[in-house]
């Protein structure tokens, strides 16, 4: 009997394997369980378009839901989800949308938002990565969708996709937005 | 790297060799050493893999940079470490931390060597005797 | 033409391996004897076709043949010639097709091996047949390189730039030499096992393809390592970077399988204990080259993945590793003998406890993250800290059992030889003492300690250098045993002094301005800019004085490569015997940002290192050549 233990254990060891390869083929990192999922939003420390200090405050938040994007004009997915996110702001009008741009300028930005479609309702800069840092970014395109209270409820890194807007993000955007309206 | 989303930080810049930034050391010695502890316990989060203080990506050098900037507003170490770790999770320090999840990784070394002394035990003198 | 020429030879190896596989079936339903022998014409037919393939490959990148796919992504007319060659397995599907190379290589010598016991060596090859024929389905379904491409495009994509470099000619193919050797045994194992023959008889044939592959993936590895050293502009030679890792681990079941199998050879035991480790060490290069591909892992040093190649490999794997297994758990290997602890075979299996917890150690750190991020916790890395925590602690005791363990007899020893032993190794303590308190560094507690464990080894393995002089029985073999240990020996002191003792120094530098680090001066006297092949480069030749006295001129560059986007450094590096100054230029974002900075590692011990690999690995080699020495003369007594 102690001689069957090598092959159960290799058998544990290649079905985790298994597990692994097939879990990790699976599109897109969406981490619900991510580290600031529940956490109210702190201040972010941003410019505007004049490279002065328009920093991101939890006031700026309050009472409305969120959606903060962070891109940049040189980031090919970036550009690539533009198309979903314009579809997104049509559907969830009352929805605040807040552009960032990483390591990017007003004088790029603007006409690439021309190009691609402008669903924000406000675009800041962050030229020097701080306010990234504070959100936990590993890389751009990333998304946040905060609640009317400040607290962030949703992360996705990577490109929002179709399907993720239909069936992820717009439903749960309705959802805050139906909380926040109840609250009121 | 997935197909899927492509991180163009990463593919820019997270080759070996890349080229090498010497950055602006801190004008106070004791908030640089500080930030250079921080810097020594962090992985460089678009690069996989390697550390921190190895990377040259753009966005390493900002965190590298925040880090400086936090030092030098007074942080110590440990409040550095703690605002990446809130950030990020504990994937960003290079040592994993001894919690509840990590007791096996940092435990089983010890374990499998207790367990082969004793199967060796067995087998070489399986009535306990001494030679 | 000649792709399909090379893709066509390796679909007909493919065949043969299957036909190979299928001999011993077939003798057995047709129940003719000598077709037993066809295995061994199949065996070189399999070889030849697959070499004619490979040079198929080499030939598309040297011709720079851009109809194939393999070659556009690899390759550039402005690569010089050798490293367009080397492109051919610096990528996934070529780097496969070498690993099929050697396969065939070796079971080409197998079958041209001259040995009394033709029943174990047919039923080998067929092992190896099997073995092939999923490997070679495995590049063909997956990982051809062969594909063509339309239309032709006018050039390929470069190659990144820091696989142009001559240590990495050298790297992977002794390394695949190494992981691929391990399958002989591994097929001699299973052959054996099929038999009822795994004895004495069987560990003399096996040993030489144990030290065979032992040496090469000792070498490689330290090959890997002086090339990350010279390449990757961080002074370091080892990161613990997954893919690393993943090249101990076959290494150190080697290690284990290499002693064990001698206790096999000499007493007769430990054959159940030889044949699993022959499994595992195989079955952890193959392992290892899935964690690599599948994407699993992501590291600096990982290759394109691709999840389809990973399920291909896993389950390859599986079926070789579980039937393999399965065989195991089923065969009768005898009346185990009792081997007492106190003796030579006794302090034999210490060693492979010690090494198989670092193997399991090593192993728990690539797979833990992963199980994690698999039950949906958030994810952990495991740095080098953990490592010196955990693997040093587990093979310094090593050093201490090898300076003892040849002098033992091989059955049993007494308590009063162990004592004598132990009390004739002590001045190397003294040694440690009184290197640590010379030093008087912060470091100096671990320093003494590593000096004293390198210390330690080579004293023993000195004094069993003079018993076998003493006793007339120094052979080539003895030798071999006695370089191995003492490689062991120096690469400790080199790790001691390279990883406690470095200094590193770094700021901006500009013209006229010399800038002292420690006890060097640092001026910088000419910055060139100059075009080549595939790239610009702006040098900096630097004077380093030490005490006053000029030393050396260093010149490293900053390189540009536009048509991959990348910009490199190349590191200059002076090695003196006992130290290495490395140097390394760069951007510095003081001041307006466009002064060059510096960065300078003085590493003590450096030789120590590579000393120890060279020593090592060339201490596998006597010792193989002590044994086919051996046997080329006893066949002609």
């Amino acid at each position: 009997m102690i001689r069957m233990i090598p092959v159960l254990l290799f058998s544990v060891l290649a079905a985790l394997l298994f597990v692994a390869l097939i879990g990790s083929s699976d599109g897109d990192v969406k981490r619900a369980n991510g580290p600031l999922i529940d956490q109210p939003m702190k201040t972010l420390p941003l410019k505007d378009a004049e490279s002065a200090d328009m920093p991101l405050t939890p006031e700026d938040l309050h009472g409305k839901v969120t959606l903060i994007n962070l891109l940049a004009s040189w980031c090919a997915p970036c550009e690539a989800e533009m198309g979903e996110l314009v579809a997104l702001k049509d559907d969830a009008e009352a929805v605040q949308f807040i552009g960032i741009a990483w390591n990017d300028s007003p004088i790029t930005i603007a006409p690439w938002l021309k190009k691609h479609g402008d669903p924000f309702d406000s675009m800041r800069y962050d030229p020097g990565g701080r306010a990234a840092i504070a959100l936990g970014v590993r890389g751009i395109p990333e998304t946040y969708v905060v609640d009317a209270k400040g607290t962030i409820r949703y992360q996705l890194s990577g490109p929002l996709t179709e399907d993720m807007r239909k069936n992820e993000v717009l439903p749960l955007l309705k959802q805050l937005q139906s909380e926040a309206d109840d609250a009121r | 790297m997935r197909a899927s989303h492509l991180f163009m930080i990463a593919l820019l810049a997270c080759a070996p060799a890349q080229a090498v930034t010497i950055e602006q050391k801190l004008p106070d010695a004791s908030q640089e050493q500080v930030a250079q502890n921080a810097i020594g316990k962090l992985n460089c989060v678009v690069c996989e893999g390697q550390a921190l203080a190895d990377s040259d990506a753009t966005f390493a050098r900002e965190m590298r940079h925040e880090i400086r900037r936090m030092a030098s507003e007074g942080a110590t170490t440990d409040d550095i470490l703690t605002y990446f770790r809130a950030r990020y999770g504990a994937s960003i320090l290079l040592t994993p931390p001894v919690q509840s999840n990590t007791l096996i990784l940092w435990f089983a070394p010890l374990a499998m060597v207790l367990l082969g002394a004793w199967i060796l035990w067995r087998t070489t003198c399986p009535r306990g005797g001494s030679q | 033409m000649i792709p399909e020429l090379g893709q066509l030879c390796l679909v007909m190896a493919l065949l043969l391996s299957l036909l190979q596989a299928s001999v011993p079936l077939m003798q057995r339903l047709c129940g003719i004897h000598r077709i037993s022998g066809l295995v061994r014409p199949l065996a070189t037919l399999v070889f030849m076709l697959i070499a004619t393939s490979f040079a198929a490959l080499i030939h598309a990148y040297a011709f720079s043949d851009f109809s194939v796919l393999n070659v556009v992504l690899n390759s550039h007319t402005a690569k010089p010639l050798l490293y367009k060659i080397v492109g051919a397995w610096g990528n996934h599907e070529g780097s496969m097709l070498l690993w099929m190379l050697v396969l065939a290589g070796c079971g080409f010598l197998v079958a041209y091996a001259r040995t009394r016991d033709t029943v174990l060596q047919h039923a080998t090859l067929a092992v190896l047949g099997a073995v092939s024929s999923g490997f070679l389905a495995f590049i063909l379904f997956t990982s051809n390189p062969f594909l063509r491409v339309w239309p032709i495009p006018a050039n390929g994509e470069d190659l990144n730039p820091l696989l142009q470099d001559i240590g990495l000619a050298l790297h992977p193919p002794t390394l695949y030499v190494g992981y691929v050797g391990f399958g002989i045994v591994f097929a001699y194992a299973v052959a054996g096992m099929l038999l009822n023959r795994i004895d004495r008889e069987w560990a003399r044939q096996v040993q030489p393809w144990i030290l065979f592959p032992w040496a090469f993936l000792t070498l490689g590895i330290g090959a890997g390592a002086w090339w990350a050293y010279r390449e990757l502009g961080w002074g370091g030679w080892w990161f613990w970077d997954p893919v690393e890792n993943v090249s101990l681990l076959p290494w150190l079941a080697g290690t284990a399988l290499l002693h064990s199998n001698l206790v096999l050879e000499r007493r007769g035991s430990l054959a159940r204990w030889v044949a699993l480790l022959a499994i595992l060490t195989f079955s952890l290069s193959l392992i290892g080259t899935f964690i690599v591909r599948s994407g699993l892992i992501t590291s600096v040093h990982a290759f394109a993945s691709d999840p389809t190649r990973g399920i291909f490999i896993l389950s390859y794997i599986v079926l070789v590793t579980g039937i393999a297994l399965f065989l195991y758990a089923r065969s009768d290997f005898g009346q185990p003998s009792r081997v007492r602890l106190l003796s030579r075979s006794g302090f034999i299996l210490i060693n492979n406890l010690l090494l198989l917890a670092a193997t399991g150690t090593v192993l728990l750190s690539i797979l833990y993250p992963l199980i994690l991020q698999l039950s949906g916790a958030q994810g952990v890395s495991v740095g080098p800290q953990y490592f010196n925590t955990t693997f040093l602690p587990l093979a310094a005791p090593l050093a201490l059992l090898a300076a003892i363990a040849p002098l033992l007899p091989w059955d049993s020893a007494r308590r009063s030889q162990l004592v004598a032993h132990l009390k004739a190794l002590c001045p190397a303590l003294g040694v440690a003492a009184i290197v640590a308190l010379a030093l008087r560094d912060s470091a100096a507690l671990l320093v003494m300690v590593g000096v004293a464990l390198g210390f330690w080894l080579c004293w023993g393995s000195l004094r069993y250098l003079h018993r076998q002089l003493r006793a007339r029985m120094l052979r080539l073999r003895q030798l071999g045993s006695f370089t191995a240990h003492m490689g062991l020996a120096v690469l400790i002191l080199g790790i001691t002094f390279t990883a406690l003792l470095k200094q590193t120094y770094e700021g901006p530098i500009t013209h006229g301005v010399p800038l002292q680090f420690g006890d060097f001066t640092l001026r910088l006297e000419q910055v060139t800019q100059a075009e080549e092949h595939n790239y610009t480069v702006r040098r900096a030749r630097f004077t380093i004085e030490e005490h006053g006295r000029t030393i050396t001129q260093l010149s490293p560059e900053l390189r540009d490569y536009p048509v991959r986007g990348m910009q490199t450094t190349e590191a200059a590096l002076y090695s003196m015997p006992w130290r290495d100054i490395y140097l390394v230029l760069g951007e510095s974002d003081y001041g307006d940002g466009s002064a060059l900075g510096v960065r300078l590692y003085i590493t003590p011990g450096q030789q120590l290192i590579w000393f120890g690999f060279v020593l090592a690995a060339l201490g596998g080699g006597m010792a193989l050549g002590g044994i086919l020495l051996n046997r080329h003369t006893k066949e002609h007594v």
